[in-house]
């Protein structure tokens, strides 16, 4: 047995934030946390970080090799690719978390109002939920850019929507458990209102599963982003988004390595950080969560 | 069992109609008019685009054409394609053997990858072994599948000239764009089955095993890889969707022929009969293949039956 379970057990420092504390222990979830920072401080950042504009062409310096001009090298039309990773995570960033506020949001509204309310009302967002089911997430938001045509806000909304079952999933599960207590029957009984109830009592029980899903959701809906902005259906050009600039890559992939290497890296290194995230809040908030 | 097999059916047929009704309307209630996509480069007059559209039954009330959509559906026509002029019924079927060729490779390499390293990571544990391929699976997980592809050009094709970099026949064109699709899915498996061979790793069962004398491999791949299949199961049907989904963006990278490929072309250029085609297909496929994952829940471990709810 390690030594120091064998001490008595040290009264921790009165903290006003054992939570904190807990996190601030979990390497993982500190790692992941302390990578997204950067990246969204850099992308804050951007217009006084960067050397280069992002978006005006200079063709006297189109596909140089990384140096020390252009730490990243450039692309065909001569833009610095440093410059355009940088501001590209103003759009990537963007995308991915207001895709996850936009599917936590509305998933976690249709599970509480499955679960609450049940009957009909219930029966009928599970069924429209195993519709969205029935397509792997990315071909679901691939199928709503489809109809609704190639852009950053149309993107958003689709991989928001393309993430939405799984938190219709859990809360619903998570408020048909809670409901079932004797303390929820005692608050109705002394006549509190649904909101009331739901504000007090079901709510701060479906909050960690809600939390954890999206922050592993944010790690996906990166990865969709960036995937069906390189197909062309999400930023278009000029804009710099991570996924557009490595179309380009592509067609410069003999002799030109650098294009496509250097935003696909920043997209990993932001999917890593937030699954690290993710994976530290399921490991704090709710060990037995599987998604 | 057969109730619970004909419920299962049918609720996947309610699910297939659901979706033939939503895509529907997604794709024919937005703005932007297929026949004006259709004939713009040629600089067709207004009453041109009007005679087109008389011809693809754009001009009929919504109601019409969708329950000539589902009456076709249900009778295996799904219209027909507005660039090529043919049914697509038959171009989903040219295209559908690549990808699935792909698939099926892929789904293999990943679950005989995955499933070697968790299970030599789980024994392991604590190791640097361990650490290292955990390592290499959180990236693995984290990384974009096309950009996963794009190195894998970079090194195998520019560099080493291994292998062609588009459109490669046969084995040596399949092997790209197979790694692509099947190093991430390893990932996730061999995640999987790391942490539910360490659930079994535990069990009582597999002490009496050693102590009867077994070999350590068999007690590992015989009695204890066995129990902890079950999650890795799940997870490979799981992936055999997500690599259609991931068959869209490799087909593309590679330009290799399929049903990604042809989505995405058809996406472009507002190919609505073949996007609803390639949809209802990809959701039939999808919606078998977690059936049959369930169902061999059973095969694995004869304790699960299952009956009609």
């Amino acid at each position: 047995m390690p030594r120091s379970r064998l001490r008595p057990p040290s009264t921790p420092p009165a903290s006003a934030y054992p939570e904190l504390r807990r996190f601030l222990r979990h390497k993982g979830a500190v790692t992941g946390s302390v990578l997204l920072l950067v990246l969204m401080t850099m992308a804050a950042l951007a217009p006084s970080l960067t050397p280069y504009d992002p978006i005006a062409q200079d063709q006297r310096a189109s596909l140089r090799a990384p140096g020390s001009a252009h730490p990243l090298g450039t692309d065909v039309f001569g833009r610095d690719i440093l410059s355009r990773v940088i501001w590209g995570g103003r759009q990537s960033l963007r995308v991915g978390l207001l895709a996850v506020a936009v599917g936590g949001l509305t998933g976690t509204l249709l599970g509480l109002l499955a679960g609450y309310y049940r009957g009909w009302t219930g029966t009928l967002v599970l069924r429209l939920t195993d519709l969205l089911l029935a397509l792997p997430g990315i071909l679901l938001a691939l199928t709503i850019v489809a109809a609704t045509g190639p852009s950053l806000e149309n993107l958003i909304v689709a991989v928001g929507i393309s993430s939405m079952p799984a938190y219709v999933r859990i809360v619903n599960g998570a408020v048909l458990d809670v409901t079932t207590r004797t303390f929820i029957e005692a608050s109705r009984a002394s006549g509190a209102a649904d909101l009331r109830i739901i504000g007090r009592h079901v709510a701060p029980n479906i909050l960690a599963p809600v939390i954890v899903l999206s922050t592993l959701g944010l790690g996906n809906a990166l990865l969709i982003a960036a995937t069906l902005s390189f197909l062309g259906m999400g930023a278009q050009p000029p804009t710099p988004e991570w996924g557009a600039m490595l179309s380009q890559g592509r067609e410069f992939i003999f002799g030109y390595w650098w294009i496509a290497t250097f935003p696909g890296v920043a997209i990993l290194l932001a999917v890593i950080g937030a699954n690290l995230l993710g994976e530290g809040m399921r490991d704090l908030l709710d060990p037995r969560l599987r998604v | 069992m057969a109730r619970f097999l004909a419920w299962r059916l049918a609720a996947t047929l309610f699910v297939l109609l659901g979706v033939a009704a939503a895509v529907f309307t997604l794709m024919n209630t937005l703005p932007g008019d297929p026949a004006t996509m259709l004939v713009s480069h040629f600089g067709a007059s207004a009453k041109d685009i009007e005679i087109l559209r008389e011809q693809l039954g754009l001009n009929d009330p919504f109601a019409v054409r969708f329950a000539r959509f589902l009456g076709g559906a249900l009778q295996g026509d799904l219209g027909k394609s507005f660039q090529q002029n043919r049914p697509v019924a038959r171009i989903l079927i040219e295209n559908t053997w690549p990808t699935v060729q792909l698939a099926l490779v892929s789904v293999g390499l990943a679950t005989v990858i995955g499933v070697f390293a968790g299970v030599a990571a789980a024994v392991r544990r604590g190791s640097w072994a361990d650490f290292l391929t955990m390592l290499i699976s959180l990236l693995g997980i984290s990384m974009p599948g096309f950009w996963l592809g794009l190195m894998l050009m970079l090194v195998f094709a520019v560099e080493l000239r291994w292998l062609p970099a588009l459109g490669g026949q046969g084995w040596s064109g399949m092997a790209l764009p197979a790694l692509t699709l099947a190093l991430p899915a390893a990932a996730t498996v061999a995640r999987l089955t790391r942490s539910s061979m360490l659930e079994v790793l535990g069990e009582d069962y597999l002490r009496s095993a050693r102590a009867k004398g077994l070999p350590e491999r068999a007690v590992i791949y015989r009695h204890a890889l066995r129990n902890a299949l079950i999650s890795v199961i799940t997870f490979v049907g799981l992936q055999f969707g997500l690599l259609l989904g991931g068959s869209v963006v490799v087909e593309s990278l590679f330009s290799r022929q399929g049903l990604g490929q042809l989505v995405v072309a058809a996406v472009f250029a507002r190919d609505i009969p073949i996007v609803q085609g390639w949809c209802l297909l990809i959701a039939a496929t999808y919606s078998l293949v977690n059936l049959l994952v369930d169902l061999s829940y059973a095969l694995v471990n004869p304790r699960i039956r299952y009956d009609a709810p």
